[in-house]
């Protein structure tokens, strides 16, 4: 009965609009108090929740794509791209997916690589006769990159709250984000040529190619020096957080794009998303120990040892518990709030913590994209000014395909797992 | 009616200060870890301090930020259906958010203060090679949490003068800002 | 009835964790049921490093640290990872004695650092990792960067012309594998429960220092229990104690022969001459030690002086 009562409680709660991090925190504290639990657990927790270097990769991470994002690199990328494959059928959509792909590993954030990318993507591939809800629908997908190709601050999240490591996790995620560019680009190219009313575009010059990739080069280079300089071990990615957002900064200023506003309007973003994102970490991990000395993980962990002791069974029961809760949750609140709660079983089971991670970071990619509640959608919906519906419809067959690469990843571990044991 | 007017203009002052100060943060976090590198690769001395220090940054900045955070409206929330209700309501749900916010400002404020007294009493240290005393890190806590206190009593305040919220869609607050093509 | 709450930051199969796991059933069987202990692992409440503040405060009732995490506050807690100053078990099990000069300074640091030991649990000696080529001399550790985890390893690393870089237990891994750090410290059986061996192939068993975990209890608790259940308390604490330095010992000659007996590492004895050696290279590192610690870090080590 415990159980219900209290995500009935939260249910209720969240819906009356408390910002989501109070809501947690006083939950989390109001049932320390009705078992006579010591309160002083809460000032624990707020001065260890976020004392942890490794989290430090949020903010730098963050500064660095919201520079990036407000010195208008977006176009550029998008442009490179489509000077190499927009001739091809389908090729804008491939030049957007791969803008994604290229943005997603300088930027730790899904709807910072949706707005990058999409800005630019969407009126250039509507102008061109693709269906609106094809585009719309493959931009939100293609932001969710953002959070599975490194750097990720989900997976920094995850890493942070279960003790994994950052390095393993962001290595981790590089085969699952190739296989979705690939599976989403086989779909673009499928999906386009059916609907037959795009407009191929002219094949580019090599000078118009050498020209546009020499303007994308820097940004194509930070995002090769940060995954490089991780997976070579020149630094761990906390330090990579750091020199990117300082790469960044040099990139804008060579460029000549660093002005003050940019400046000023990166750094206040970061500040806006990083405090409330941290909030939301020390608010989920004074519920998460208030229902762990509830003993409510623990008893999770024993139903699924009693009736659903295999692995496969459990991770299918999971993951609909997660697409459930996906449909209604912001992401980061879905990430901070079940990870706790399903770590005892996960762990029990003898599943791979760093494969969960990637396996719930594609799952809380799914999330993004499924209304009524979806981060990517509203991005793209203010981008476009499309009803939710049409994104959401656009969005619908992205699903199918990230549930295929979950149900692929959950086969065939190795996707996950070969990149980081190399 | 100059008094509680007073009072409003230092809750958001206070806000904007420290909201100014966290900006400085992030600034001074990117050149720590960016030294870090250097240090070990170009000098190969890593230095035993960045990461406390720049971890220490992260907390004040993250703390101070709340107040700003608060009154301009950026924390995650659950609109989908208070967005729905008519002006009244939307006030009564935001009225209630606030004093939410307010009363568990009030708990963590006396919570934390005891509790940072007693690091102070035993002298606690961080274990690294640093040493920092963990009250340089606790005190934030505090301070923020003074800060949203301040700043959620004065838009409980000056909620009943003010139009109704607006609660668009869902969790929009997210959002990055629609950014101009900028000029090449 | 009393139900206590304990927080461990390993999983319910790490020695360390097994042990208090045995430790709540020693407890249930002396007390006759009277007292339980709820363990709750995997740093599902805290980790390692918020677990002073989380007793001192009653925030948790009991828990599991590293000595090390005391260093900050108590310098001379630091004294299992001052170099080369425990070079086997029997001066471990010496200075464990709970009637000895050494244990009673030690708890005694601890319960004024907030904190009223239980019991201690030996996890081990810890030593070197490399790749390449086994560290044998002080010499091989110049100008490379090692792997530090606290103050203590840090001035050991300094004294012998290393650059000590602070890597966490999580990191440990990949700062190996993608060669963040050249050379490496991890206690023998972490080398092959943590996999190490795969990404660091050798092994040299310099002892240099001892990962000592210490379970303790909110010292405000403690003297609210009764007579009776502090009794209970401490005979189950005393056979949890024992029991580990039971087990840790074989552990690790299990872990070090399963090593080199499989081939995953070469793993390198060093002579007592080489051994001196080091102790003599690193000495300006207990000297620093000693300054800092003060005249409990004196006390301290006196005490383990007169146990050699
Ligand atoms: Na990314
Ligand atoms: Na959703």
């Amino acid at each position: 009965m415990t159980p219900f009562l209290i995500f009935g409680a939260l249910l209720a709660l969240l819906l009356t609009g408390i910002p989501v991090a109070f809501t947690l925190g006083i939950l989390g504290a109001g049932l320390l108090a009705i078992d006579g639990l010591p309160l002083s657990m809460v000032a624990s927790t707020l001065f260890g929740g976020i004392n942890d270097f490794v989290l430090l990769a949020i903010p730098l991470f963050l500064l660095m794509s919201n520079l990036l994002l407000r010195g208008g690199i977006g176009r550029d990328l998008f442009v490179a791209m489509q000077s190499w494959v927009g001739h091809w059928p389908g090729g804008l959509g491939i030049a957007a997916l791969l803008s994604c792909g290229v943005f997603s590993a300088i930027s730790g954030s899904s709807i910072t690589t949706a707005a990058t990318v999409g800005t630019v993507a969407i009126p250039e591939m509507i102008k061109r006769g693709y269906s609106r809800s094809l585009t719309l629908g493959l931009m939100a997908a293609g932001g969710t990159l953002g959070i599975i190709i490194p750097p990720s601050v989900p997976l920094i999240i995850y890493g942070a709250i279960t003790e994994q490591s950052i390095g393993q996790l962001f290595l981790a995620g590089v085969g699952p984000g190739v296989l979705l560019i690939v599976l989403f680009g086989i779909y673009v190219v499928i999906a386009s040529a059916i609907q037959g009313t795009h407009q191929a575009m002219p094949r580019a010059t090599w000078a118009e190619r050498g020209l546009a990739t020499r303007r994308a080069l820097p940004t194509l280079l930070l995002a090769g020096t940060i995954l490089g300089g991780i997976y070579g071990g020149i630094f761990t990615p906390t330090e990579a957080s750091g020199i990117g957002a300082t790469v960044a900064l040099l990139i804008l200023l060579a460029s000549a794009r660093l002005s003050r506003a940019v400046f000023l309007g990166a750094v206040r973003d970061t500040v806006k998303t990083t405090t409330v994102i941290f909030l939301i970490v020390i608010g989920a991990k004074i519920f998460g120990q208030a229902i762990t000395l509830y003993q409510l993980p623990a008893q999770l962990a024993w139903l699924f040892e009693d009736y659903f002791n295999t692995a496969t069974l459990a991770l299918l029961l999971i993951a609909m518990m997660l697409i459930f809760i996906g449909f209604f949750l912001e992401s980061m609140s879905m990430l901070l709030i079940m990870v706790p709660v399903l770590m005892p079983t996960v762990l029990a089971l003898g599943i791979d913590p760093i494969w969960f991670g990637i396996f719930f970071v594609l799952l809380i990619e799914i999330a993004l994209i499924t209304p009524p509640v979806g981060l990517n959608l509203f991005v793209i919906q203010s981008l476009d000014r499309a009803p939710l519906g049409v994104v959401a419809r656009g969005a619908l067959p992205f699903v199918a395909i990230m549930l295929g690469s979950v149900v692929l990843i959950t086969a065939f571990p190795q996707i996950v797992l070969v990149i980081p044991g190399l | 009616m100059t008094a509680p007017r007073g009072a409003l203009r230092l809750a958001d002052g206070l806000s904007l200060m420290a909201a100014r100060l966290s900006e400085l943060g992030i600034v001074a976090m990117t050149v720590l870890l960016t030294y870090e590198v250097v240090a070990r690769y170009v000098f190969r001395a890593p230095t035993h301090w960045t990461s406390d220090v720049a971890t220490t940054v992260m907390i004040w900045l993250t703390f101070l930020a709340m107040g700003y955070c608060l009154r301009e409206g950026h924390m995650i929330r659950i609109t989908a259906v208070i967005g729905q209700l008519p002006p009244a309501g939307r006030k009564a749900a935001e009225a209630l958010s606030l004093i939410a916010i307010l009363l568990f400002s009030v708990f963590v404020l006396w919570v934390t203060s005891r509790a940072m007294m007693d690091s102070i009493a035993f002298g606690r240290r961080q274990p690294s090679m640093l040493r920092m005393p963990t009250w340089i890190a606790e005190l934030p806590i505090i301070l923020g949490f003074a800060i949203l206190a301040l700043q959620a009593l004065a838009e409980l305040i000056r909620l009943p003068g003010r139009p109704a919220p607006e609660f668009s869609s869902a969790a929009e607050q997210e959002l990055p800002p629609v950014v101009p093509e900028a000029p090449r | 009835e009393r139900v206590l709450r304990m927080t461990v930051q390993v999983g319910a199969n790490h020695p360390v964790g097994a042990n208090t796991h045995y430790f709540a059933d020693q407890l249930a069987e002396i007390s006759g049921g009277e007292m339980t202990v709820r363990v709750f692992d995997s740093a599902q409440l805290f980790k390692g490093q918020e677990v002073p503040q989380a007793i001192s405060s009653g925030a948790i009732d009991l828990g599991i640290v590293l000595a090390d995490e005391y260093a900050g506050s108590v310098p001379a807690a630091g004294i299992f990872s001052v170099a080369f100053l425990f070079p086997d078990y029997d001066i471990l099990a010496r200075a464990a004695d709970r009637e000895g000069e050494f244990r009673q300074t030690f708890d005694t640091l601890l319960l004024e650092a907030g904190s009223k030991v239980l019991w201690w649990q030996d996890y081990g000696p810890v030593q070197m990792l490399s790749k390449g080529a086994p560290i044998v001399t002080p010499d091989d550790m110049r100008g490379k960067m090692v792997r530090a985890t606290g103050k203590p390893t840090g001035d050991l690393i300094e004294a012998v012309g290393g650059s000590a870089v602070v890597v966490g237990g999580a990191e440990q891994f990949v700062a190996y594998q993608r060669g963040l750090v050249d050379v490496g410290m991890s206690g023998t059986t972490a080398v092959k429960s943590r996999a190490l061996y795969e990404v660091m192939d050798h092994v040299t068993m310099t002892s240099h220092g001892l990962a000592e975990f210490i379970a303790v209890i909110n010292p405000g608790l403690w003297d609210s229990l009764s007579e009776q259940e502090q009794a209970w308390m401490t005979e189950a604490a005393i056979r949890a104690e024992d029991q580990m330095r039971a087990g840790t010992e074989a552990e690790n000659v299990e872990a070090a022969e399963w090593l080199a007996e499989n081939g995953h590492a070469t793993v390198t004895e060093l002579t007592p001459e080489q051994i001196a050696v080091w102790q003599e290279a690193t000495r300006p590192a207990v000297e620093r030690f000693r300054e800092e610690a003060g005249e409990a870090g004196d006390r301290l080590l006196t005490a383990l002086d007169a146990l050699r």
